[in-house]
């Protein structure tokens, strides 16, 4: 997949650590993902696997500090060698991005309309014709009063309106890659069903490519073409999506499926994965899930598993063949993990 | 769009309750703060049309004069009006400190922000300026620069700018620093916009309510400072009509037995002074909430 609109290659990121940062600690570990033109990928894991820290760096945006090796490569350009001016037209016009909480992500003193011109306007558009391409924008994401909620502040608007807000000044530029950090976390349940459809339509209206970060394997499922799931700052499997909700390979995939709640089995205790998440920097030798998976045997503890390739996807298990298939999913009632 | 169009978020159309007039909602000390500024600064505005008589035309015949109904606030020892000159002295006492304040937040707003959004290097040399700038006290400047520029209102002023800048500087550079690690700055970055279009149009305009404050409070030290220069004959030359030399030359009419003038000064310069302080205070609260 050399035509790849999005290639991650071997990206580690490592932040500093201990007294003055003379140790490195690395919280994503040689991540490889591709994603096409049009085509969607969900990014799934639990907080602290690496997710976000995996979008920022396809912007190349890194606090203080903070070091990438690897490479990255969108539509043919390296992003980690790009000069600046040329870093910062691929984030004005090529690559947009959206968050988990938009009121953050808001400048909170500038009006709304302020918030969304200003990108077509930097790149020479007329205030009047930026304003009238922003109105129809907002319309397209489900907002129709569009002219009085661009004179109000951030503050005036409740939050999901802000997300379609921050999704209406993600493809204003007209992207061809949209990173979407958690954009439905911090929205209640019908809301995040409204955004997600306004996703999904503006994808296939705009053949726009996302990495839809989540961590909602389900959600991330249902919306994307395939999914990868990250664990400990490594991806442990990635396959197309709905074979992944059939059939994991990866005991911590189907760990999380099983371990939702399912709206037809009354249970009393939901199942769990056993113990905590940890972050890549904490993953001893051999396999990082395996002190909490089911299936390790001795060998699991020794080597660390590569991602290679099955049928219909990658993972990276030592005993991906053995359980082949015999890893339950939340389809079927689920057992212990 | 339009199954997505149909189902709207009411939550944000309701208009809040109704707020408190503002008059209210500022507390009755910051509002007296106001009146008594507003009064100062229309007074030295239309001085000519206020004023009873011409500050600066003798009636030595008239001279150290107490309170009466010709001149409510008597005379010094020429004879002057006091309530004139009061009121014409407000032109060079209050100018003088509001162009030091304008100038000093301009330019530790430039500092500051350069120091906080470049870092490193940049911000270790602006800062150590500062440190340095700091430890002299901001009326050895003033002095500075009228044994160089000599004596007058104009060197004093550039003597006090240079005195206040690093306050303000140092103020701007913490609430920048505070401001440049928000998630709406990484944002602006993640959507291509160049670090000055983010600096100008995002981190200032969240630091305005700090800079104001800052400038507020300010502005009563740079009162007293420059009252103080006059007071020394290094600021205001006479004639001219200042607060600070009314004090001085009210302390000569009072030791000859009228001290109205002297009283009729420091109080100006204590109620402005006073009604900043009190200003600057309700601002800053504002800033924290």
């Amino acid at each position: 997949m050399t035509d790849a609109l999005l290639q991650v290659s071997d990206l580690t990121i490592t932040v500093p650590a201990g007294e003055y940062g003379a140790d490195r600690r690395p919280v994503v570990s040689g991540v490889n993902l591709q994603i096409g033109a049009g085509e969607a990928l969900g990014l799934v894991g639990e907080s602290g696997s690496g997710k976000s820290m995996t979008a920022r760096a396809v912007m190349r945006l890194f606090a203080p500090g903070v070091q990438a090796t690897g490479t990255v490569v969108f539509d043919g350009c390296e992003v980690f060698a790009m000069e600046d001016e040329q870093l910062r037209l691929l984030r004005a016009h090529r690559i947009a991005m959206i968050f988990q909480d938009p009121r953050a992500h808001i400048n909170p003193v500038r009006t709304v309309g302020a918030f969304l011109i200003e990108g077509l306007c930097a790149s020479g558009v007329s205030t009047r014709d930026a304003e009238r391409r922003v109105t129809s924008l907002l319309a397209e994401v489900g907002i129709s009063d569009g002219s009085r909620r661009m004179a109000q502040l951030p503050h005036e608007l409740s939050g999901g309106l802000l997300q379609r807000v921050m999704i209406a000044s993600a493809v204003a530029m007209d992207p061809d890659l949209l990173l979407a950090d958690e954009p439905t976390t911090a929205l209640d349940v019908t809301t995040q069903s409204e955004v997600m459809a306004i996703l999904a339509q503006l994808r296939t209206e705009r053949g726009l490519a996302l990495l839809f970060i989540t961590h909602d394997l389900e959600l991330a499922a249902a919306t994307c073409d395939s999914t990868a799931v990250m664990y400990a700052g490594s991806i442990v499997e990635r396959q197309s999506s709905r074979q992944l909700l059939t059939h994991p390979y990866h005991p911590y995939s189907s760990g999380l499926m099983v371990s939702r709640p399912d709206l037809d089995v009354v249970r009393q205790r939901l199942p769990v994965i056993e113990g905590q998440p940890i972050a890549a920097f904490e993953a001893g030798e051999g396999c990082a899930f395996a002190p909490r998976c089911g299936y390790s045997q001795p060998a699991c503890l020794a080597t660390t598993p590569a991602l290679v390739a099955v049928q219909g996807g990658e993972v990276a298990c030592h005993r991906a063949s053995e359980l082949q298939g015999q890893l339950p999913t939340a389809m079927e009632g689920g057992g212990d993990v | 769009m339009s199954g997505v169009a149909t189902s709207m978020d009411q939550s944000s159309s309701d208009r809040p309750p109704r707020r408190a007039p503002w008059w209210r909602r500022v507390g009755i000390a910051p509002l007296c703060a106001i009146v008594i500024l507003a009064v100062m600064i229309l007074a030295a505005v239309f001085a000519p049309l206020v004023a009873p008589y011409n500050p600066n035309s003798p009636d030595l015949l008239a001279a150290l004069q107490g309170p009466s109904a010709a001149h409510p606030l008597g005379t010094d020892a020429l004879g002057r009006d006091t309530l004139s000159r009061l009121i014409y002295g407000g032109r060079t006492t209050l100018l003088g400190p509001i162009v030091v304040i304008l100038l000093s937040t301009v330019l530790g707003l430039l500092l500051g922000v350069a120091a906080a959004w470049r870092g490193g290097s940049i911000d270790t040399v602006i800062s150590r300026i500062v440190d340095v700038l700091f430890s002299i006290p901001g009326i050895v400047f003033a002095l500075v620069t009228v044994a160089i520029l000599g004596a007058g209102l104009g060197s004093v002023v550039i003597g006090l700018t240079i005195a206040y800048t690093p306050y303000a500087a140092r103020v701007i550079r913490g609430g920048a620093l505070r401001e440049r690690r928000m998630p709406y700055i990484s944002a602006a970055w993640i959507q291509g916009r160049s670090g000055s279009t983010i600096a100008r149009r995002h981190l200032v305009p969240n630091i305005r309510p700090l800079i104001l404050a800052q400038a507020v409070a300010a502005l009563g030290f740079a009162v007293i400072d420059l009252a103080s220069m006059s007071f020394l004959g290094l600021g205001v030359q006479p004639p001219t009509p200042d607060w600070g030399l009314m004090v001085k030359s009210g302390l000569d009419s009072a030791v000859r037995g009228q001290p109205t003038e002297v009283i009729v000064a420091s109080v100006a310069i204590a109620l402005f002074v006073g009604a900043v302080t009190v200003l600057g205070d309700r601002l800053s609260t504002g800033v924290n909430k």
